[in-house]
């Protein structure tokens, strides 16, 4: 029995940390014009986010062709895996899901099993390298999948963007829409939640909001793992990350940028905070 | 008051305290303006005789017109309840209701239920307030009803009701030892006046007793914003800039134009006018006679009072089906309310220091605003209580965010996720409220002393929370003060949004921007016109 961990560029795990895991990251393309990139692969997040602030265009996304996933999943069964858990970012954000389901009807002799993980990001990225760890301790394919599920049941996470303009441009806007200011500038403050952005608050200044999803942060509960995402603003990821290492002491602080695929729908200046909380808190 | 009427009746059926009632709400009335005068802070915020007569008249009008005193009282609470604006018009809207308590079941009202009445209308409006402060009008009811309650056994409902209202006078002369804030404005406390009015103006009543002069208002100390829009025609007000202008002079110059409610306060430099007219024309020509006309406003009384009537909506809102949790804002001026809008907050309740809305009127925005919970957002100190009365009557549906600035308001609104449940909600907002600080800048309307600073008529101020932090000689150095201030004393604020008033000069928003961006370089500046009367400038900082 060999079970193999595939999942899609908009996990952002580091590519050495995937390697680490053995976890295969089938990328998303991002399209400036006509201009075909794949994400992570053709184009790094600095140069991504250095493009974006350049070009009048906003770049557009595509998620993964069934063939990419159907070639993705051709070569591990050549390699020998006989299981494959491929988990991927929210059906209500991408038709990701349904590509990985269509490229995997049309390779045999291999199980597929292939995942709503309901996130995105480093959420969806923390679940698959802990299928990866469930695989390497010996589970079977339905129990790793039992266990990201049970993972990604304890995930939370607050998203802090400059402006809705990137998400509303991509059409993933959502409910989030309510937190269109009109006269106002406002900071809003998004979350992953069922599969679906949704609006948490708004505040007015960048320091007001940091320090509400620090508060917020806190409030979950006993957390056991976190992540700091950022798009452009790596010294303000650092800081929130120290600030959240004084609420939650004791969880594993993993700092990440979003790749271009997430670039595109965020857009520069964006923190976000992904925790996974420990059995027990989210039990009670 | 000593002497006792022979007619005076040994014990009140319904009818007699009904007339009572009436006489008491026509003696409140001839004391409204020495009431609404007598101000702790200096800025245009009191209207305790206003609203302490529109209170004791809205419960009044639901009285009938005979019935058991018990019955009488109760229709009296139950009314008062909704009717009561401000407030001092919420605390006596509760000695009301403890007054209607002590008369439950009662024929008629004797000396040993007029004990009774008073001590429970004493007890329940301080159960009414969760933090109740000596030197007001608690005070004064708690030792007219102390007193009454130990007078002599054999005195006539007359005497007890006289020595009742020797007491409440007394004690109203006490208030200033017991609240510095009035001592240092010099005034005793106008709520607790109120008390004693409405008490002795049921002693005329009881007495049949002719209504002496009701004392002279304080000249200078008079809120425009305290005159009640009542009646047709134009609501017409400016101020005139000028040289050895003349008050009296043109004060009767609107009068003999017929003009209505004429106010006219200021110094030989600028006068402010507040006249109601048929013809807003005629207003106009007479002030523009004197010198230059400013910040003028013209208000149709009656489509006022017909927009008032309809419960303050746009025909358009009430077409819209009320979401499940809505927000209800106290606000005035079409800038804030617009904003207020765009933040979330299905209904907009006209109203603001100086108008303050009625229980009632909050009630019934508030089942407009949503289905199953609602927010309301007062946004001043004065409206607060009114507020909870409103909540009182829905407690499932009304919950009040404790706003008690425009400021925290915003503040609120900004924190309104509609998705979140209702509790997560309650706890945002109240806590965004909290959070926020305001900074009102307006012109003193008398000369003061509070909060320890000392101001003369005219001088800029700047108000902080509530708090009165720095006199000027302009407007524009009074809001740098009070920014100024403010910065001092919370590091985390970086974002000032400040709001252009009707009173605002032409041409602020760059002026203003500089001067606080230039003294504050890490300050952030928005500037937006709020349109609010009273205040010049209104800043909310984050």
């Amino acid at each position: 029995m060999s079970i193999r961990i595939v999942t899609d560029s908009t996990c952002d795990i580091p590519r050495d940390l995937a390697g680490e895991h053995g976890i295969t990251i089938v990328p998303a393309s991002v399209f400036f014009g006509d201009e075909h990139l794949l994400d992570g692969v053709d184009i790094d997040s600095d140069t991504f986010f250095e493009r974006l602030a350049r070009e009048s265009r906003l770049p557009t996304t595509s998620q993964p062709s069934p063939g990419a996933f159907r070639d993705v999943y051709q070569q591990l069964k050549d390699e020998g895996a006989t299981e494959i858990l491929s988990l991927h970012v929210s059906e209500k954000l991408s038709g990701t899901l349904a590509s990985a389901r269509q490229g995997a009807q049309q390779v045999e002799g291999v199980r597929i099993e292939a995942v709503d993980s309901g996130m995105a990001t480093l959420a969806l990225g923390m679940g698959a390298i802990a299928a990866a760890q469930a695989v390497e301790g010996g589970a079977s394919l339905d129990e790793a999948r039992d266990r990201v599920l049970e993972h990604y049941s304890r995930t939370h996470d607050f998203i802090l963007v400059d402006t809705l303009e990137y998400l509303r441009r991509g059409g993933r806007i959502g409910r989030a829409q309510e937190l269109l200011g009109g006269l106002m500038r406002v900071k809003p403050l998004l979350s992953i939640q069922n599969g679906e952005i949704v609006p948490v608050g708004r505040v007015r200044t960048k320091k007001k909001a940091v320090a509400e999803v620090v508060r917020r942060t806190a409030a979950l509960g006993s957390i056991e793992q976190l992540a700091v995402l950022y798009s452009t603003t790596p010294d303000e990821a650092a800081d929130l990350a120290s600030r959240l290492g004084e609420v939650a002491p004791g969880a594993a602080v993993m700092q990440g940028q979003v790749g271009p695929a997430i670039g595109v729908h965020v857009g520069p200046g964006l923190l976000a905070v992904v925790a996974v909380l420990s059995p027990d808190a989210s039990a009670a | 008051m000593t002497s006792t009427d022979a007619t005076a009746p040994s014990a009140l059926d319904g009818t007699e305290l009904r007339h009572a009632l009436q006489v008491a709400e026509l003696w409140l009335e001839a004391n409204r303006e020495a009431l609404n005068a007598i101000n702790v802070y200096p800025v245009p915020d009191g209207d305790t005789g206003t609203n302490m007569l529109l209170t004791l008249r809205a419960a009044n009008a639901a009285l009938p017109e005979s019935g058991a005193a018990g019955a009488i009282s109760k229709a009296l609470a139950d009314a008062a309840l909704l009717g009561a604006r401000g407030n001092s018009g919420v605390i006596l809207s509760q000695m009301l209701r403890g007054f209607a308590d002590g008369l439950e079941g009662v024929e008629a009202l004797g000396p040993a239920e007029l004990r009774t009445a008073l001590s429970t209308a004493s007890a329940v409006a301080y159960g009414a307030v969760p933090e109740p402060v000596e030197g007001t009008m608690l005070t004064v009811m708690r030792e007219a009803a102390a007193v009454a309650a130990d007078a002599a056994a054999a005195l006539a409902l007359d005497e007890l009701l006289a020595v009742a209202v020797e007491e409440a006078e007394a004690s109203v002369e006490r208030t200033p030892e017991l609240l510095p804030r009035l001592q240092e404005a010099g005034v005793v406390d106008a709520g607790g006046q109120g008390v004693a009015v409405v008490l002795a103006g049921l002693l005329y009543g009881v007495r049949g007793e002719a209504l002496p002069e009701p004392p002279p208002a304080p000249t200078g100390a008079v809120d425009l914003g305290g005159v009640a829009h009542e009646g047709h025609g134009y609501c017409v007000e400016y101020i005139v800039q000028g040289q050895g202008l003349e008050r009296a002079v043109l004060a009767t110059e609107l009068s003999e134009a017929e003009g209505e409610s004429v106010l006219v306060v200021g110094d030989p430099s600028a006068l402010r006018v507040h006249v109601h007219m048929e013809d807003p024309g005629v207003a106009l020509s007479r002030g523009a006679a004197h010198g230059g006309l400013q910040s003028v406003k013209v208000d149709n009384m009656q489509a006022q009072h017909e927009s008032w009537a309809a419960g303050h909506e746009d025909a358009e809102d009430d077409a819209a089906p009320a979401p499940p949790v809505g927000l209800v804002a106290v606000v005035q001026g079409p800038g804030l309310t617009a904003h207020f809008r765009d933040l979330g907050v299905t209904r907009i309740v006209s109203g603001g220091a100086t108008n303050n809305p009625s229980a009632g009127e909050l009630l019934e925005a508030a089942r407009r605003a949503g289905r199953d919970r609602v927010f309301i957002l007062p946004n001043d100190s004065n409206v607060l209580l009114a507020a909870e009365q409103a909540a009182q009557q829905e407690p499932d549906l009304i919950s009040v965010v404790p706003a008690r600035t425009v400021a925290a308001g915003l503040a609120a609104a900004l924190s309104f996720v509609p998705g979140e449940s209702p509790e997560a909600l309650a706890q945002a907002l109240t806590n965004a409220a909290a959070s926020a600080r305001c900074v009102e800048v307006t012109r003193a309307v008398r000369d003061a002393t509070a909060d320890g600073v000392s101001v003369t008529a005219g001088d800029a101020i700047a108000i902080l929370d509530g708090r009165l932090v720095a006199r000027a000689e302009d407007i524009d150095a009074a809001l740098l003060a009070g920014v100024s201030q403010a910065l001092e004393s919370d590091d985390m604020l970086e974002l000032a949004t400040v709001y252009l008033g009707v009173d605002a000069p032409a041409r602020s928003a760059d002026r203003v921007r500089e001067l606080l961006e230039d003294a504050h370089e890490d300050l952030e500046v928005e500037v937006y016109t709020g349109g609010q009367p009273h205040y010049p400038y209104l800043v909310s900082l984050e």
